[in-house]
């Protein structure tokens, strides 16, 4: 009895502990969206370091939004920091989860700032 | 001129001659003295008066709270807030920095306020939490009830970073002040200045007489441009020479400056209070200090009190002497309505308004130091030490006051709980954000008051077990030959060391627990499993996974550097378990976000910045495993009865001889990292677990607040095993394992009691189960 007690409990924590991965979808409205265009309009303007800053704030108040931080990536490409550009499009992938859409846009845009990092050395 | 009287004198008789020559010659070479006199002193009015005035302090702010709707906030934490950056309860919450709060619903009007990245404009806004879950539900403008996305607070100022002579002021220009203030002031301390030269004769004369009169002195004929050469200038001695210099710098100010331009100096000049070793100046500040507003927001009443205090800022003193305070300040409003700048009605309302001044501001000393003690740090890599204190910078840190108050309440009040000898225990905690990195809480010792030793930064102690993760992380990068599953041989070894001497590492039950798998020796943090691992894999390896992970020590490559004996700081471990706890990205650690000028203007960013040194998959591995060890191994005393929901996961520390316990993990939100021990190094008779854990489970159960799942890696497959055999298991096995695998790296073989055909030799069945109860 005592076994079985024990094996259900560490299976029951195990089983549980992990959820699927959620779905991040683009969203239009909230908090980030509205970061987001605040800062497309910045760049717009020639306001690269304002509008980085706007999506830092996006991506501090979510975090797990896998768009908010491929937009940032998608920002240090345009002013020219192609490693940022890598390293945080990676940061988006991994907030991809299921995400197929994002997860090619994802792939797309690294394959052009690797090729631009290869091209460069 | 010199030569015509020369030569006019040479008419005259020789005996007047010789009369005359005497005063001349010494006239010629004094006036000549004299002008050069009074040029210097033109030199020493414009210099400073051109140059930079003032040394201004930095100010250091929190972060400030951004509101939108279904943020995780609490209406308490909403409150608690509000009374950080000062805002003033009311009865309708429509004035700027005041707040109405009933129950679940707030009014509360902002003041508008430059951030690094836009002005957030001042406005009134209301909002309402639900009352099953703790969030923010609705957020509205309180005028036209249109809905708002996103707003922020004012950040709390926390602290500055002083001058030597420790004078503080916010700088204002005279449009920022209220007109009345400048009325008052021109009315009460020198009603000439519009017409004067510097000095106002007549003035000097009526103060004279009167003084002369009542035989003591009663009235000062000194002009507001002659005090403000005086505190400008020149010392407070009383001499003639002093009162001669003033007379002439004052008449030289006027003939440079414009009114305008010394009526302004003298408004950020003028001493106006005392707070601890800090001195108020000017009423930019005196406006904060008094009434915690800016300048421009006071009102006739609070004006004539500013005024009315600046004769004697102790005596006058409204928090201690307030009925002093009030009959002057009336004496003030009194003489505005006689001259006709307010009429008898404003006057009557001004009169009977109470004092109005805000419960003082403890900022003398600052509320934080062990986290101001951090943001110098990470500033002096780009800024003079001089610069930080003179140039009123303003600096916006990632301080975030609710989390900074649970863990300092909570280390508090467990060290009470916990220590043997009242006073004997001490104890250190970094609070860090996953994802931006952001150091949230800094706690210093038992008094986070008190600017002493600063343990969670300066502190640099052995870290027992928490290294541990990290020679796991190099087993698991290498998915082809190590995985969750893999077997390893926690036997006793006995290791010859370069001094000659065996160095014989043992677990802390002191024994042997066979081949046991690679996740229950990171999960019961055996200590001769890890050893072993740690010598299949070479040292340099793991050593190197340590610099990736964010130790920047150098650490000697010797053995006993896997079970902990190198010396870190918590705030090392912070970084450290901040890579394992973002999937591997590597995001240096920061507390100061961005750096304004004194006239508010963007100086410098600290902008995020990461990089990734593991594959997510890797890191994943670990973290679920140290998941586990949270609630069935090493920390299951406190972690089973933590939410699940909270995905904590973490690892003990524990030092020779129990001098010092740590803890350091993380959950959907937060790391945090906690230390317990004694300045001394005695021991404090506490483990990881027993000590350090339930400060931190206590901490981490408030502050994470998401209940999203640790982010899944594509590539992960969860796979039963049994432990026994490192094989697959099924309902046939006495004990299974759910544990994940990085995709295609899981075993293929099913274990004997899985119906598998594969028969190995492992230890008994009696070890394996009770290395499971540990």
């Amino acid at each position: 009895m005592k076994k079985l007690i024990l094996v259900l409990t560490i299976f029951l924590l195990n089983s549980c502990a992990v959820q699927p991965p959620q779905q991040t979808q683009e969203t239009t409205s909230g908090p980030a969206a509205e970061l987001m265009a605040q800062a497309d309009q910045q760049a717009a303007n020639g306001e690269n370091a304002q509008a980085i800053a706007l999506l830092e704030r996006a991506v501090r108040i979510e975090p797990r939004n896998g768009y908010a931080w491929l937009h940032l990536a998608k920002l240090h490409f345009d002013s020219g920091d192609l490693n940022k550009a890598e390293q945080f499009a990676l940061k988006a992938t991994q907030f991809a989860g299921g995400d197929k859409v994002l997860e090619q846009e994802c792939q797309e845009f690294l394959d052009k700032v690797r090729l631009q990092l290869k091209q460069r050395s | 001129m010199p030569t015509k009287r020369r030569r006019r004198a040479k008419s005259k008789p020789p005996r007047k001659r010789l009369w005359l020559k005497i005063p001349l010659l010494l006239a010629v070479p004094l006036s000549f003295a004299l002008a050069l006199y009074v040029l210097y002193l033109d030199q020493v009015v414009q210099a400073k008066f051109e140059g930079k005035r003032w040394s201004v302090p930095s100010r250091v702010y929190a972060r400030a709270i951004e509101l939108y709707p279904q943020k995780l906030l609490t209406a308490e934490n909403l409150l608690a807030e509000l009374k950080l950056i000062g805002y003033q309860p009311s009865v309708d919450g429509r004035v700027p920095g005041t707040y109405l709060h009933n129950g679940k619903q707030f009014v509360i009007t902002t003041r508008a306020f430059r951030h690094w990245d836009s002005v957030e404009p001042g406005r009134s806004i209301a909002l309402s939490f639900e009352s099953s879950n703790n969030q923010l539900a609705t957020l509205a403008d309180a005028a036209t009830a249109e809905a708002l996305t996103l707003i922020r607070l004012e950040p709390m100022l926390i602290g500055l970073i002083y001058p030597a002579h420790r004078e503080d002021r916010i700088l204002v220009r005279l449009d920022d002040l209220p007109s009345e203030l400048t009325l008052a002031l021109q009315a009460i301390e020198d009603r000439k200045f519009a017409s004067h030269h510097g000095i106002d004769l007549q003035g000097i004369a009526r103060a004279a007489w009167a003084n002369l009169r009542a035989s003591k002195v009663v009235q000062g004929g000194s002009t507001l441009t002659q005090q403000l050469v005086k505190n400008f200038y020149l010392g407070s001695e009383r001499t003639l020479t002093r009162k001669f210099n003033e007379a002439i710098m004052s008449v030289l100010l006027e003939l440079r400056y414009d009114k305008q331009e010394i009526l302004e100096a003298y408004a950020n000049e003028i001493y106006l209070g005392q707070d601890g070793n800090r001195a108020i100046h000017g009423f930019g500040l005196a406006a904060q200090f008094y009434f915690n507003k800016p300048s421009q927001e006071l009102t006739v009443a609070e004006s004539a009190l500013l005024v009315a205090i600046l004769r004697g800022p102790a005596y006058y003193n409204p928090r201690r002497h307030p009925e002093r305070a009030l009959e002057r300040r009336n004496h003030v409003i009194e003489i505005l309505w006689r001259d006709g700048q307010i009429d008898r009605q404003q006057a009557k309302a001004a009169q009977a308004a109470t004092l109005g001044v805000t419960p003082k501001p403890n900022l003398g000393n600052s509320r934080y130091p062990a986290f101001i003690g951090l943001v110098k740090r990470q500033l002096q890599k780009d800024y003079r030490d001089e610069d930080l204190r003179s140039e009123g910078l303003r600096i916006f840190t990632t301080l975030d006051p609710i989390i900074q108050h649970v863990a300092e309440d909570t280390l508090i009040t467990q060290i009470k709980r916990l220590e043997r000898q009242p006073g004997m225990l001490e104890g250190g905690v970094v609070i860090s954000r996953l994802g931006s990195a952001e150091v949230s809480a800094v706690v210093g010792g038992r008094h986070p008051r008190f600017e002493g030793f600063n343990r969670a930064v300066d502190m640099q102690r052995p870290v027992g077990s928490l290294l541990k993760p990290a020679l796991y992380l190099t087993a698991l990068s290498q998915p082809q030959r190590y995985t969750l599953a893999s077997l390893i041989d926690d036997a006793p070894l006995e290791l010859k060391q370069s001094d000659g001497s065996v160095w014989s590492p043992a677990n802390y039950d002191h024994e042997n627990h066979g081949n046991v798998l690679l996740a229950e020796a990171l999960i019961h943090s055996y200590n001769q499993a890890a050893v072993q691992l740690g010598l299949e894999l070479g040292l340099p390896q793991v050593v190197e996974t340590l610099h990736a992970l964010g130790i920047e020590k150098k650490i000697p490559p010797y053995p006993a550097v896997m079970l902990g004996s190198l010396e870190l700081s918590p705030l090392d471990i912070t970084q450290m378990y901040q890579t394992l706890g973002d999937e591997g990205f590597f995001t240096p650690l920061r507390a100061v976000r961005e750096v304004l000028d004194a006239k508010h203007q963007p100086l410098h960013r600290y902008s995020l910045d990461t990089e990734q040194r593991f594959a997510p998959g890797q890191t994943f591995l670990v973290k679920e495993t140290l998941r586990m060890a949270l609630h069935q191994g090493t920390g299951q005393s406190v972690g089973q009865q933590l939410p699940t929901a909270l995905f904590l996961a973490g690892k003990t520390g524990t030092t020779d001889g129990l001098r010092d316990s740590w803890f350091a993990g993380f959950g959907s939100d937060y790391v945090g990292v906690v230390w317990l021990g004694n300045d001394d190094n005695a021991a404090i008779g506490l483990t990881g677990a027993s000590g350090a854990l339930p400060v931190w489970a206590d901490i981490m159960r408030q502050i994470n607040v998401t209940d999203a799942a640790a982010v899944q890696p594509v590539d992960i497959e969860y796979v039963s095993i049994d432990p026994e055999t490192g094989l697959r298991a099924d309902v046939g096995c006495n004990q299974r394992y759910d544990l994940p695998f990085i995709t295609n790296t899981a075993p293929a073989e099913y274990a004997p009691c899985a119906g598998g055909a594969v028969k190995r030799s492992v230890g008994s069945f009696v070890d394996r189960v009770k290395g499971l109860f540990r």
